[in-house]
């Protein structure tokens, strides 16, 4: 028997949860959870930086399920354990973005915590959107359907490098490799030797070594000189890059190198006239005409002009964006499932391409910026005199790289 | 072969500028027994001292002033931070100087940013001294090498031949000693301190533009640092003096050898057993170029622990 | 505990810690997951120090390199929660440590062989320093034991009615463990072993003539200590369901020592109360401000300098001055605290005004808009062009300086 009370309970009840759905929608949440702080946050800084300029710009425009789009910042500590924890504290403030950039160990922590959790519970799933880690597994044996990866990956950027220089002509017929010795090195030097074999060029040398700890790398630029290589591949960074080069220009060897971190602010001002004539893979290039709008958007907020890693998260989000624009939770709660299915479909037309999800892996296919460092550029880099000439904007397709068959993605009911 | 000849070089220079990071830590060491965690940081700030002078005075203003702003904070610390902490232990010092570390480097990453900054050698430098088979050799690895080498001499002759210098050997030696001398203990504590911190700055200033300069750079230099000061010998600064050379040379010859575990091992027919144990066994020795002065330290302990030219303890 | 702290009751405390591990123990009931989360790396860093103290407090043996065993024990339970997956072998996730704990005994054993040979402390500290540096940096290169820079991830299997897969869960298994173990260590410094350690922290020369092997010695309490740390190890892998080889790094090293000296090392729990507060510090200090690691930093010195002998010893000699001398004891407490809390507050809120001003995005705006932008520290904002801003900054430290000079000093002996 159903009391007259027990109506009036059930419609004032009722009344509330109305009015309380239209008064406050879900705001979407997004967690950058990265080391802001300690030796790796250098790395994590522009990742952020264009996040934030990105989601800014989204909120510019009416933000989305009616209200704008809140950005957490955790630091993660350098730590995997502190990273597990503060993705528990993210999802427990309501993230259902998670985005994490600098660190592979890291990364790969949060790739499996998310993924543990989207299946202990059920309903609250989130996603791991992946703005800036390289790693080739991500896409592989990590694959997962809620993990995007908006970033390249060795094997996409040297087959770019590899494939232009031969268009061009500089690769030669010798190819030598120098990679730091952890994992993403090792990857870069798997994929520089596929992508020479591919070009039918002939690797002549393949060296490892301590990341960031060698002092002198003449032996190395020594081998490189009796091995008698046209070219060379390199994924160094920070201050190995710098010593490489240096040890190249005082040895008098002029061969091109092929690298993919010459952007990184500081950089080419401290490798100086040694960088003339490297070739870099980026995912932007501001030298481009197309991209006049966004530079001069992005100078205006940030006082300078898009530069290493800061474009990558700006268009990953604003793919992010277009995705949103798809779903309509018409201020109710936010569900990540239907978020992902329409990151799948979505795109975003950066200024040298599009910008688009592959449903396999999960792995973005977008355009790569072939430059050369040159006095020719019209942006000038780090208050040099050099800047980033393009050679070649590698499409979308031409740069993709097959699916791996060790991912084996599920995919929800 | 040519390589061969640079990359010795190269290995002497940079085990020279080893030494002048080291000899302050050896004879604090020595002489006061603590492991200064924060020393490697006063090389750091010797780098960025001496970068942010240069763009006013020069080059040689921000090489003679930058290395006495960090004798001075040297001597701060000392007096302000260590000597409180001494009478409690040596972990207390120890931590002491771990904070220090941290500090030092949020103060740099704050007011410099944390980017690698462009501390480059001056225009006026930057020539070649002398031609190895045909490759032009940088002068300003000479003027590192022979700046250290000259240094080296005069803290061996100060401590030879004058009277303070006999003093700070006395009190490396026995400390109560040379207080229940009459002589202030204190000061001499002070002063060694100061002068190591000095000598970190100068290589600072020198390996700053030679190396690159970032808040990350103390770091690089501190395990480095330890091992030098262990295998030449605690408080000898002589054996610094070598043991730097050994472990500069060795860390570059390291690099050009092309061979495996397994290759040896080929050698003397067990390659494919050792081809099998996995990645470790077939990785080139030159990979573990890093690994090779805490292994140098780890056989230094265990054969010889006092070091190459330590005193029996 | 010390005679010291028997002159209150002992008893006193026994009650009031076990009040205080009941009251961790309901936590799953008032705690959000992520605080179960960071409270369980927490016990685990307390168990670490607690194996480090082992060594140093009782043994008088300084061990560098000591995260080597907590690696060696976190590998270990990973390797078989990976085989307990692939159903190659059966351990229920209760018992993983067990595998910890026999990795880090017999790699603490090994490595105690090579690091008690002499008995200098320096010669100990670098060569547990050097076996640890050595492992870090060969361990990413074997990617069948380590995983390589990505490390290597597992899942808590299930067991009986407990899923694992809920923090609570997690976090109660921790505690356990981690209680268990501090009572077995605390039971291990009353045995025969134990005092024989102290012994050697006293006076090492003595041990032979009273018929002793100093080496063996040495070397035992090495491997229970790696024991220890092997079981801190392998629950860290629990809570993670991964291991990767940065647990090896100097940095994993050096925060044992701190934890365990802030702490303090010459009480049996001093160590672990350090590595409790130094844990919940990093975890809410590092999205208070992004200049934690300095403020840390200055903590580390500062500590060094008030409280050599330990946080844990010095609350307690605390406690037990308000026990003898009541009220009046209890408020120069209170108002030392205060003291210190406004020089805290003072020199944060100094360093957060000028590191913001340093960073490129206000350099930034000042040179678009030509103002001097307010600063928001502790939700208010201040205008750092305001003597009124300095004035509280610069006030609040010398207030508290001051308060600290006339209250810090004891008045006399107590009766």
């Amino acid at each position: 028997m159903i009391s007259t009370k027990r109506i009036v309970k059930f419609a004032v009840a009722a009344s509330f949860v109305g009015l309380a759905g239209s008064v406050s929608a879900e705001p979407l949440k997004v967690a950058i959870i990265d080391a802001f702080t300690g030796p790796i946050a250098i790395i994590a800084k522009p990742f952020a930086e264009g996040t934030r300029f990105a989601v800014k710009k989204i909120n510019a425009a009416g933000g989305f399920n009616g209200q704008p789009i809140q950005l957490l910042e955790y630091d993660n500590q350098s730590s995997p354990a502190v990273a597990a924890d503060k993705l528990k504290q993210a999802i427990a403030d309501g993230a259902k973005i998670i985005s994490q950039t600098s660190s592979s160990a890291i990364g790969a922590q949060i790739t499996e915590d998310v993924r543990k959790w989207n299946e202990r519970n059920p309903g609250k799933e989130v996603i791991f959107f992946n703005n800036g880690g390289e790693a080739y597994d991500y896409t592989a044996e990590r694959c997962h359907f809620y993990y995007f990866k908006l970033a390249s990956n060795a094997f996409i950027r040297y087959r770019a490098i590899v494939k232009t220089m031969k268009e061009r002509g500089s690769l030669g017929s010798k190819v030598y490799t120098i990679n730091p010795n952890y994992s993403y090195g090792q990857e870069s030097q798997v994929a520089q030797i596929e992508a020479t074999k591919e070009a039918g060029a002939q690797v002549v040398g393949s060296d490892l070594h301590d990341l960031l700890k060698v002092q002198d790398f003449s032996p190395y630029i020594g081998k490189v000189k009796s091995s008698g290589a046209q070219t060379i591949l390199t994924s160094d960074w920070g201050t190995d890059i710098i010593l490489m080069l240096r040890a190249l220009g005082d040895a008098g060897l002029k061969i091109p190198v092929g690298n993919q971190s010459l952007d990184t602010p500081g950089t080419l001002a401290s490798a100086g006239t040694a960088a003339e004539g490297a070739i870099l893979a980026k995912l932007y290039n501001t030298n481009i005409e197309k991209g006049q709008a966004f530079n001069e958007e992005f100078k205006k907020e940030y006082g300078h002009l898009p530069a290493g890693e800061e474009p990558t998260s700006v268009f990953a989000f604003g793919l992010l964006g277009n995705a949103l624009k798809m779903v309509d939770f018409k201020g109710g709660p936010i569900d990540a499932k239907q978020i992902a299915l329409a990151i799948e479909k979505a795109s975003y037309e950066s200024p040298g391409g599009k910008w688009s999800i592959r449903k396999e892996d999960h792995q973005v296919l977008m355009p790569v910026y072939i430059s050369e460092v040159s006095k020719a550029a019209r942006d000038k880099h780090d208050g040099t005199q050099y800047g980033f000439k393009i050679i070649k904007v590698v499409s979308p397709e031409e740069a993709a790289v097959p699916v791996s068959p060790k991912c084996k993605m599920q995919r929800p009911s | 072969m040519d390589w061969f000849v640079i990359s010795l070089i190269n290995g002497a220079v940079y085990g020279l500028l080893l030494f002048l990071v080291a000899a302050g830590l050896t004879l604090v060491f020595g002489m006061m027994g603590i492991l200064n965690f924060a020393h490697a940081s006063f090389y750091m700030v010797g780098a960025y001292a001496a970068y942010a002078l240069s763009s006013v005075i020069g080059f040689w203003g921000g090489l003679l002033i930058g290395p006495l702003i960090v004798a001075l904070i040297g001597l701060i610390v000392e007096r302000y931070l260590l000597r409180p902490v001494h009478k409690y232990g040596h972990a207390s010092e120890l931590l002491v100087t771990f904070g220090l570390a941290f500090v030092f480097q949020e103060l740099i990453k704050a007011v410099f940013g944390q980017f690698l900054i462009n501390y480059a050698i001056p225009d006026s430098l930057r020539f070649s001294a002398f031609t190895v088979f045909g490759t032009p050799y940088p002068f300003y690895r000479v003027f590192v090498a022979l700046l250290a080498i000259v240094l080296f001499v005069a803290l061996i002759a100060l401590l030879r031949f004058t009277r303070m210098g006999i003093v700070v050997r006395a009190a490396v030696q026995r400390p109560e000693m040379v207080g229940a001398l009459g002589h202030n203990v204190s000061a001499v504590f002070m002063l060694t301190f100061g002068i190591g911190a000095w000598m970190a700055g100068v290589a600072g200033a020198v390996g700053g533009a030679l190396l690159t300069t970032s808040p990350n750079m103390a770091l690089e230099m501190a395990i480095l640092a330890f091992v030098v000061v262990i295998v030449g010998g605690l408080g000898s600064l002589t054996g610094a003096f070598f043991s730097c050379l050994i472990i500069g040379l060795l860390t570059t010859f390291a690099v050009s050898i092309n061979v495996s575990l397994a290759d040896i091992g080929r050698f003397i027919g067990l390659g494919d057993t050792l081809a099998a144990l996995g990645t470790v066994a077939t990785l080139k020795l030159s990979t573990y170029a890093g690994a090779m002065p805490v292994l140098v330290m780890l056989l230094v302990l265990l054969i010889r622990p006092s070091g190459l030219l330590g005193e029996r303890k | 505990m010390l005679a010291k702290a028997s002159r209150s009751s002992g008893k006193g405390y026994a009650i009031a810690l076990t009040a205080i591990i009941a009251l961790l123990a309901l936590g799953p009931f008032y705690l959000s997951d992520a605080w179960l989360g960071v409270l369980g790396k927490a016990y685990i860093a307390a168990l670490f120090a607690l194996s480090f103290n082992l060594l140093s407090g009782q043994a008088g043996m300084l061990s560098f390199g000591h995260s080597a065993y907590l690696g060696v024990g976190a590998f270990a339970a990973i390797h078989v929660m990976k085989a307990v997956q692939a159903g190659l072998f059966w351990l229920p996730t209760p018992f993983i440590p067990l595998s910890g704990a026999l990795a880090g005994v017999l790699a603490g054993g090994i490595a105690g062989i090579f690091a008690c040979q002499r008995s200098s402390g320096v010669y100990f500290a670098m060569v547990t320093l050097a076996i640890s540096e050595l492992i870090h940096t060969i361990a990413p290169n074997i990617q069948e034991l380590f995983g390589g820079e990505t490390g290597i991830s597992s899942y808590r299997a299930a067991f009986l009615a407990f899923n694992f897969g809920r923090e609570s869960h997690v976090y109660t298994l921790i505690l356990i463990w981690t209680v268990i173990c501090a009572i077995v260590m605390w039971l291990f410094a009353r045995t025969l072993f134990g005092r024989l350690a102290m012994a050697l922290r006293e006076n090492e020369g003595r041990l032979p003539a009273l018929g002793f092997n100093v080496y063996w010695t040495k070397v035992v309490p090495f491997a229970i200590s790696g024991m220890f740390a092997g079981i801190a190890g392998a629950l860290l892998s629990i809570a993670t369901e991964s291991a990767n080889y940065s647990l090896f790094s100097v940095d994993a090293s050096t925060a044992v020592v701190l934890h365990t000296f802030i702490g303090g090392s010459s009480l049996f729990l001093g160590p672990a109360i350090g590595a409790i507060i130094m844990t919940v510090f990093g975890y809410a200090a590092s999205d208070a401000t992004r200049s934690w690691l300095l403020y840390q930093g200055l903590i580390f010195i500062a500590l060094m300098l008030s409280a050599p002998r330990g946080i844990a010893l010095l609350a307690l000699d605390t406690i037990d001055d308000i026990a003898d001398r009541g009220a009046r004891a209890l408020l120069r407490a209170l108002l030392i605290v205060v003291a210190v809390l406004l020089i805290a507050m003072g020199i944060v809120m100094a360093f957060e005004i000028v590191t913001q001003i340093l960073t490129t995005e206000y350099q930034l705006a000042h040179t678009q808009t030509g103002r001097w932008n307010s600063i928001s520290v502790y939700r208010v904002k201040w205008d750092p062009l305001s003597p009124f801003t300095w004035l509280v900054a610069i006030g609040s430290v010398v207030v508290g300086v001051l308060a600290l000079r006339r209250y810090g000093q004891r008045t006399g002996p107590a009766p």
